[in-house]
């Protein structure tokens, strides 16, 4: 067995499972930066379980994370041949369970459906370009006829140490996604744009930048928006992207918007087919951060080949 | 191009950026500070804001409402050790309001008023009295109601009480404590009577009594009044059209909250769920200003000051309620606070337990 090389950003590899019509069982090696995000929001969900009071209903998480990898684990099997471990539904379903707020649990399920579905179904150029989480919390509060909202982002407790650590381990995993240069531009542009609608009159500072020490804003930074699937695949069209949803969310809070920037990034990420085809264009190419294995049923372990990370969240 | 790392450009670019970054973060924080709070002037006091020793009510009130049965000692008629304590005859008032029947009532609410009239700026004392007789006149109602009594008559001891106290206690002593309670005995009848013509005119009576307290001189940041005009201001249905309409900005209720959040931050004083609920509150009040972030950030931060299980329930259901429906679904939440009589807002405990 091998671990994956990088892959090009057409997602051409060796000779993948698909290709062959074998089924192949998929999994994340320990390096797969996805263990430690999917590490950090179950730490996340247990401190707000027991020590932080964002607590979600147990129903609610158990019936995102199901239906979000249940799904995952379905279509991969039948459009990819694989039978993969589900980490990204994992992720998905886990940030739709601590951010989606409503009384009812079939809004978490439908959410989690369109989430993975996203995933599957709309893509350009071999890949998805919606953050599938990102995708199936707008699709709710768009679609579930004022049952679905965002729930109150916790400052955790009020406490700025734990901010700070959670601050300081999201941009650890950046730096491992290679999502460092975003995560700071759209951090420095949503303080800017913050300073902006104080000088215009929108409240103190508490209110421009105070949610960013909020769970919200840590899950849309740290989870959400570096997605590597949906954001630029250069070093500038990252920063330009990071500053030009800031932009849009700071005009959407501006114009008192809620949601801003979940909605900030819908839009982009739509036009990310865009950029791709672009960047294909000028010969751009980006490595994939994930790494699998992948293990062929019914074949020899030499004839293993690299996983295409076609899976990814 | 591979690799998410920040490259250095021209260092000219990062100061011309940080500078212009800080000098736009000066003057924001000069226009708006930290919250966005009305300034407290620097010479106003504890005692001018109207905040004082809060231990010291609370034990007065815990004296008061949640004794032990207090006629073991009244057996022995005069004893002193009872007497010595400031509040006896409230304490005393209470128990025999407890009692059944009109006489023992009749007695206790007399005891009750010969103490608030002894210390008629003691806002523990003139509370007591407000909260017992709104306890007594509530239960009369019930039990007229359980009649099938249409029009109920109240019997003499809670006929016009207790308007009719503070009415003559503010013409004998018309200090601002005794203003207050006039004004929120305005807002019992209010609570306890929601047809539209008994609750019109007495919020219009209460804000009145309110604004001409708040507009004497030394009086500006009296905050109980200011929390009480805010929550009148609150509670105003917003697409009813009265008169007072014309006279009263969109932004009244906020004016007044805010700047009772703001003295309760310059002293610190009273509990975190005091603190939330004003911030609560001001949350409510930005709403009915057309400000529906910044009522989201201030719901947020009553979220981070208690964690009581009721007030974080009552900020999960605020923030579900989708814009559109926000003012809706804010007067809905505000009618059914204003029915919960077993702890009315009129309730100035809320200070200080």
């Amino acid at each position: 067995m091998k671990e994956n090389e990088p892959y090009n950003v057409k997602g051409e590899v060796g000779v993948s499972a698909r290709e062959s019509r074998s089924i192949s069982f998929v999994v994340p090696s320990l390096k797969d930066p996805r263990i430690m995000i999917g590490a950090a929001l179950t730490l996340w969900t247990v401190l707000g379980q027991t020590s932080y009071y964002f607590n979600r209903d147990a129903g609610d998480l158990t019936a995102a994370i199901g239906a979000a990898c249940f799904l995952d684990l379905v279509l991969g099997v039948l459009l990819l041949r694989q039978i993969s471990l589900p980490l990204s539904a994992y992720i998905t379903g886990l940030s739709i369970a601590i951010l989606l707020e409503s009384d009812d649990s079939r809004v978490y399920v439908v959410a989690a459906v369109w989430g993975i579905l996203s995933k599957y179904l709309l893509r350009g150029s071999r890949r998805h370009f919606f953050n599938p989480s990102n995708f199936a919390i707008v699709m709710a509060l768009w679609l579930c006829h004022g049952r679905a909202s965002v729930a109150p982002g916790s400052q955790w407790g009020a406490d700025y140490r734990v901010a700070a650590v959670i601050i300081a381990l999201g941009l650890l995993m950046m730096r491992r996604v290679k999502r460092l240069d975003l995560a700071f531009a759209w951090m420095g542009g949503y303080a800017f744009m913050g300073l902006v609608r104080m000088l215009l009159g929108q409240g103190g500072l508490v209110f421009a930048l105070g949610p960013m020490t909020g769970a919200e804003f840590a899950l849309f930074t740290f989870s959400m928006m570096p997605d590597p699937k949906a954001s630029p695949p250069t070093s500038r069209g990252r920063v330009a992207w990071g500053l030009s949803i800031a932009v849009m969310d700071g005009v959407l809070r501006y114009w008192e918007i809620r949601y801003s920037m979940f909605y900030a990034l819908f839009l982009h990420t739509a036009l990310l087919p865009v950029l791709h085809w672009a960047a294909a264009r000028a010969g751009v190419e980006e490595a994939s951060p994930w790494r699998l294995w992948e293990i062929p049923f019914g074949r020899s372990p030499r004839a293993v080949a690299l996983a295409s990370s076609e899976s990814s969240r | 191009m591979v690799g998410g790392g920040l490259k250095g450009g021209r260092p000219i670019f990062w100061v011309i950026g940080l500078l212009f970054l800080g000098a736009t973060a000066f003057a924001a924080f000069s226009r708006m500070g930290l919250l966005d709070l009305p300034r407290v002037p620097s010479d106003l006091s504890v005692a001018s804001a109207g905040l004082p020793d809060m231990e010291a009510s609370r034990k007065l009130d815990d004296y008061i409402r949640h004794s032990p049965n207090i006629f073991v000692t009244m057996s022995s008629a005069l004893n002193h050790e009872v007497m010595k304590h400031p509040g006896w005859r409230m304490r005393h008032g209470v128990e025999f309001c407890r009692l059944r029947g009109e006489e023992s009532a009749m007695a206790g609410l007399q005891l009750m008023r010969e103490e608030v009239r002894s210390r008629p700026s003691d806002s523990v004392l003139g509370n007591s009295y407000r909260m017992e007789v709104f306890r007594l006149r509530r239960e009369f109602l019930k039990s007229m109601k359980s009649r099938g009594e249409l029009t109920p008559q109240f019997p003499i001891h809670l006929d016009r009480q207790p308007i009719a106290f503070f009415e003559e206690l503010v013409r004998d002593h018309p200090s601002r404590e005794t203003k207050l309670q006039l004004a929120l005995a305005w807002v019992d009848e209010m609570l306890l009577f929601p047809a539209l013509e008994i609750k019109a005119p007495s919020s219009v009576q209460s804000v009145d009594i309110l604004t001409e307290l708040l507009s004497t001189p030394g009086n500006e940041w009296y905050v109980p009044a200011l929390f009480a005009r805010g929550l009148n201001h609150l509670h105003r249905p917003s697409r009813l059209v009265w008169p007072e309409n014309a006279k009263t900005p969109v932004n009244a209720a906020v004016l007044d909250i805010a700047k009772c959040v703001a003295a309760g931050r310059k002293f610190g004083v009273g509990s975190e769920r005091l603190h939330a609920t004003l911030a609560i509150a001001l949350g409510d009040a930005y709403v009915k200003a057309g400000r529906n972030s910044s009522a989201r950030s201030w719901w947020q931060i009553a979220q981070n000051l208690c964690s009581d299980d009721d007030l974080q329930q009552s900020i999960r259901r605020r923030y579900s309620w989708p814009d559109e429906q926000i003012l809706d679904r804010l007067e809905e939440e505000l009618d059914r606070s204003r029915t919960e009589l077993d702890h009315p807002m009129t309730d100035l405990a809320l200070m200080w337990n």
